[in-house]
């Protein structure tokens, strides 16, 4: 509670729960998107695929533009835009995703230690965004575990879908809110 | 049918007279056979479907009738209303007046409900959706903490700090049509108003009643409707809905649907005629559900002109223009004003108020029925909102009409303000802004256009074509989605859109949790994609690849303009398109609707047959060029230099050392001519006809039966489509065989290569497999090239995007 109550007191801000109710000064992107009726629902979609050459994992990131911005702003501490094509190559925004991937998104390996995210790109299609990110991760998929809490700081009801294909399997995994890590692979 | 004999060597064996000879030439599939074969077949007989054993999968094929509700009177086994449907009918008639000084609203209306059904009624339901906001709402109470309490969205601290009573209908007479009191009982979200007498078939009832709410803050709220504040000005935008007591739906297949308003599924509403008088500041602009009926009162002698002058206008004609709504937004009104507005056979009403709006209207003619395409928006919604919302309209009434019904209505509004996308009878509430600076992005842009269409087209699913949102939200969404991917695919080239191609569905499809589309909708966990998307690429899928446009499109009419005005359920949609197509669809929504199946079909394998033509000079030269092509063993290749003894004592070798089984013998050649004394001159030109009969051999492995799209390309250069129906997998519906019959010699088979199925799976869909790059490697791969500036000018650095 505290940490929160310093980042209003700052007058910084904290966008609301729910995609629908935006702040005031400016529209775009943050009012509901696209082919909207009300019921908004929160979704990201992952696909997680080891790339046995590289022993590294491919992550593609699939979430809604607006409710994304709001959790980068939320995580920034400060207004943060991404839906013009020039924000995509922005470093400092690169690396402000990075981050809150890096705290939303972590994948282990089966030592128990967690996969650092480096950056490959993204791009925005219609009210999406896709950003691609990877992780070293040698020794494949197994005994691997993840916990995605993307966009859960802002909507209770969010869902996270996560695919993971490896050795020509497919492994689907869903997330809520209360859920923690879960695995992708038992040990081999 | 004769078996299968084992190869590696090149004998004939001794043909029984009558039948061909099919020699298979060579298997050329990964998995288990490599070597070169030779096989005699029966060229009449059968494939070698893998046999059904006992456990035999679930015939996709089955029909749908056990699923379905019995057809009766009131809908039809051909999926049309019955010949005694009936709905019931609520007229509404309205005063209300908003207080833009405390932003509340007071009302008073007037129903007059008719029951057509066949039952006597002793109560009606009423839905008080504002109650929603009350701080004993059921929504408040089972509101669960947040898992994260430390980082509570503000939003969410703010409602909990300042709940209040406040907010919620405060109902304060309910009155027969005498003036009597009415007794009534609120329960949380509905309202049941006891009748004095039952209201048989055939007979109405005509009650009052008044109420007054404290509208919510909708920028903090979420909401359907409420008002936005703008501070710089200190005025109100108000989007009002759900703002009065209004009918529970009453029908054939639930009776009342008065399930509690929660705030996620909606409602299903009665048709009705409405008229209300909305009382408004006098400096306010009202747009609302309808025509109005006193412009002398409410608008200026300069506005009526401009109106009529957007009637026949090419494109929008400012009715207030930008200046003129800036110059007013400091104004304090004098008093107020009565805007009357009519509106025939609708089944809700939204009404819309602001002295910030800016408003353009353009007269648009569709079938010979005159609607008004309009616009309300503030300063803070241009350039955008000029330049876009009221051609989207426009092009939205075009394009749905003529894949459902002429749009019927005379009106039809986008209003801007703080609700992101919500729809009512002819006017709906859209809310993409461009930047303070007035600038947007290509994103911001395509937001706008795409809410406007997909709200305005909501004015066709639900609003006439009346079915249960609650129920099945896929129903409207699912629909009103796909003619919203049809609508931008005419907008521009290259439209951004992300539902209605197969492709973007492949990730839902296999996701680990996902309801059938046929689940009920309050039930439902990830409601978006299985309302909205994936019934939308179900449908475009069905256009293109199963039906094809014209067939597709001509059922699809039918189904809208029978339930035009009506309310209608899954099954008469299911029953209409196939009714009206005269195909078999129930393998289609078995797979798409009922199941959780997805779309992952394989080549397994690809064998070729040739005929046996019984020439030995042919076939043994043939048979010849196998053996030679043999790789030589390492065991083999050593032992050639050894000597031999027969080498050395040459007496050793006999007839069976100099015997070659495949010279052509004149004794081969006299059986040859035997047996072509047998044939037709007909038989004889089949044994010569040099055909190659390849069988590919395809897996279900995701569980979908779908049409099978090949394309197949040929050794000398040509290629060929040939696309199969789903029903080729109704004997098996996971393996089968499928002969390809050609003069040509194939070089590779590509397996839906256009992606029309939806194929979770691409990287087995090529003979032979070729890796597919997957779409990270084909972004990483991008990501690494100059752009296209820097690769024409190398030394100029910092390219625009």
């Amino acid at each position: 509670m505290l940490r929160w109550f310093l980042l209003c007191a700052g007058g910084l801000f904290i966008f609301p729960g729910h995609s629908l109710a935006t702040p005031a000064p400016t529209g775009n992107l943050q009012s509901a998107i696209c082919d909207l009726k009300f019921h908004k629902f929160h979704v990201t979609n992952s696909q997680i695929e080891y790339n046995q050459t590289e022993q590294s994992a491919e992550i593609i990131v699939r979430v809604f533009a607006d409710d994304f911005q709001s959790a980068i702003s939320r995580h920034s501490g400060r207004e943060v835009k991404l839906d013009r094509s020039a924000d995509w190559k922005d470093k400092a925004k690169a690396a402000l995703i990075l981050s809150y991937l890096n705290e939303n998104f972590v994948l282990k390996n089966k030592a128990g230690r967690q996969v650092k995210l480096s950056w490959v790109g993204m791009e925005g299609v219609a009210d999406m965004f896709w950003i691609y990110v990877e992780g070293k991760m040698t020794g494949g998929m197994a005994g691997a575990q993840l916990k995605n809490r993307l966009h859960c700081e802002l909507f209770d009801d969010q869902v996270n879908v996560v695919n993971t294909k490896f050795e020509g399997k497919q492994v689907g995994l869903m997330f809520e809110p209360k859920d923690g890590f879960k695995s992708i692979t038992e040990k081999s | 049918m004769r078996l299968l004999r084992d190869f590696r060597t090149c004998y004939h064996l001794l043909p029984p007279p009558e039948n061909a000879f099919i020699t298979e030439r060579f298997v050329s599939m990964p998995c288990r056979k490599s070597a070169l074969l030779c096989l005699l077949f029966c060229l009449a007989a059968a494939l070698p479907a893998l046999a059904q054993s006992k456990v035999s999968p679930a015939d996709k094929f089955r029909q749908l009738e056990e699923i379905l509700p019995t057809p009766n009177d009131y809908r039809s086994a051909s999926g049309a209303p019955g010949h005694r449907y009936w709905q019931q009918k609520a007229d509404y008639d309205i005063d209300v007046e908003l207080d833009d000084a405390n932003q509340r609203i007071i009302g008073s209306e007037k129903i007059t409900y008719t029951n057509n059904s066949p039952d006597t009624l002793t109560y009606l339901w009423l839905q008080l959706d504002q109650n929603l906001f009350r701080a004993d709402s059921d929504t408040q109470l089972t509101q669960t903490a947040p898992e994260d309490m430390e980082k509570m969205p503000l939003a969410m601290l703010e409602r909990l700090v300042n709940q209040s009573n406040r907010y919620g209908f405060n109902i304060t007479a309910v009155k027969d049509a005498k003036g009597a009191p009415l007794a009534h009982a609120i329960v949380k979200t509905m309202m049941r108003v006891d009748l004095k007498t039952p209201l048989a078939t055939g007979q109405g009832v005509t009650f009052s009643v008044d109420w007054n709410f404290y509208i919510v803050d909708a920028k903090k709220t979420p909401a359907r409707s409420g008002y936005e504040f703008f501070p710089k000005d200190g005025n109100y935008i108000y989007e009002m809905a759900q703002w009065f007591p209004r009918l529970v739906a009453y029908n054939d297949v639930s009776g009342w649907q008065h399930k509690q308003f929660l705030g996620q599924g909606e409602f299903t509403l009665e048709f009705g005629d409405y008229k209300v008088r909305i009382t408004a500041p006098d400096d306010h602009v009202v747009g609302a559900t309808g025509v109005l009926q006193n412009p002398e009162q409410v608008l200026t002698k300069a506005q009526r002109d401009r109106l009529e002058q957007a009637r026949a206008a090419s494109k929008p004609v400012l009715i207030v223009t930008p200046e003129e709504a800036r110059a007013n937004e400091p104004n304090k009104p004098k008093g107020k004003k009565t805007w009357v507005y009519h509106a025939a056979n609708v089944r809700d009403f939204g009404f819309a108020s602001s002295r910030k709006f800016i408003w353009d209207a353009q007269g648009h003619t569709v079938a010979g029925n005159k609607v008004m395409a309009m616009s309300l928006y503030p300063k803070e919604g241009n350039p955008l909102w000029e330049k876009y919302s009221t051609q989207a309209i426009i092009h939205t009434l075009n394009v749905y009409s003529r894949y459902s019904f002429d749009y019927p209505y005379p009106v039809a509004y986008s209003v801007n303000g703080p609700v992101g996308g919500m729809e009512y009878p002819m006017i709906c509430f859209n809310g993409p802004r461009p930047e303070p600076d007035g600038t947007y992005s290509a994103m911001t842009k395509y937001a706008l256009i795409s809410v406007v269409i997909h709200e305005v087209g909501h004015n066709y699913f639900p609003m006439i074509v009346n079915s249960d949102e609650r129920q099945w939200t896929w129903m409207d969404e699912g629909l009103n989605s796909f003619l919203q991917y049809l609508s931008e695919a005419e907008w521009e080239p290259n439209y951004p859109s992300r539902r209605g191609e197969p492709k973007y569905i492949v990730d839902y499809m296999t996701a680990p949790v996902h309801d059938p589309i046929m689940t009920n909708s309050e039930s439902v966990v990830a409601l978006g994609p299985n309302a909205y998307a994936k019934p939308a690429t179900a449908l475009n899928i069905l256009r293109e690849t199963v039906l094809g446009r014209e067939l597709f499109d001509f059922a699809f009419k039918t189904y809208a303009q029978r339930w035009k005005f009506k309310r209608p359920m899954p099954a008469d949609f299911f029953r209409t398109m196939e009714d009206a197509s005269g195909v078999d669809l129930d393998w289609f929504w078995r797979g798409w609707f009922y199941s959780t199946d997805h779309t992952d079909i394989a080549i397994e394998g690809v064998r070729l047959y040739n005929i046996d033509t019984r020439n030995p000079e042919i076939e043994k030269t043939v048979a010849r060029k196998e053996k030679e092509s043999q790789p030589e063993t390492l065991s083999a290749q050593r032992n050639k230099p050894l000597p031999k003894l027969t080498e050395q004592n040459p007496s050793l070798n006999d007839f069976y050392n100099s015997y070659d089984p495949l010279k052509v013998t004149d004794s081969d050649r006299e059986q040859y001519q035997r047996f072509l004394a047998t044939l037709t001159d007909k038989e004889k030109e089949l044994y010569n006809s040099g055909l190659n009969f390849y069988v590919v051999e395809l897996k279900n492995i995701g569980g979908l039966v779908m049409p099978v799209i090949f394309e197949i390309e040929y050794a000398d250069g040509t290629k060929e489509e040939l696309r199969i129906p789903a029903e080729i997998w109704r004997k098996n519906n996971i393996r089968l065989g499928r002969m390809i019959v050609t003069p040509k010699e194939i070089k590779s088979i590509a397996l839906d290569p256009h992606l029309e199925t939806a194929d979770t799976d691409l990287t087995n869909n090529f003979w032979p497999p070729k890796p597919v790059k997957s779409r990270f490697q084909i972004f990483k791969d991008q990501q690494q090239r100059p752009n296209p500036m820097q690769e024409v000018r190398p030394h100029t650095g910092g390219g625009q995007n």
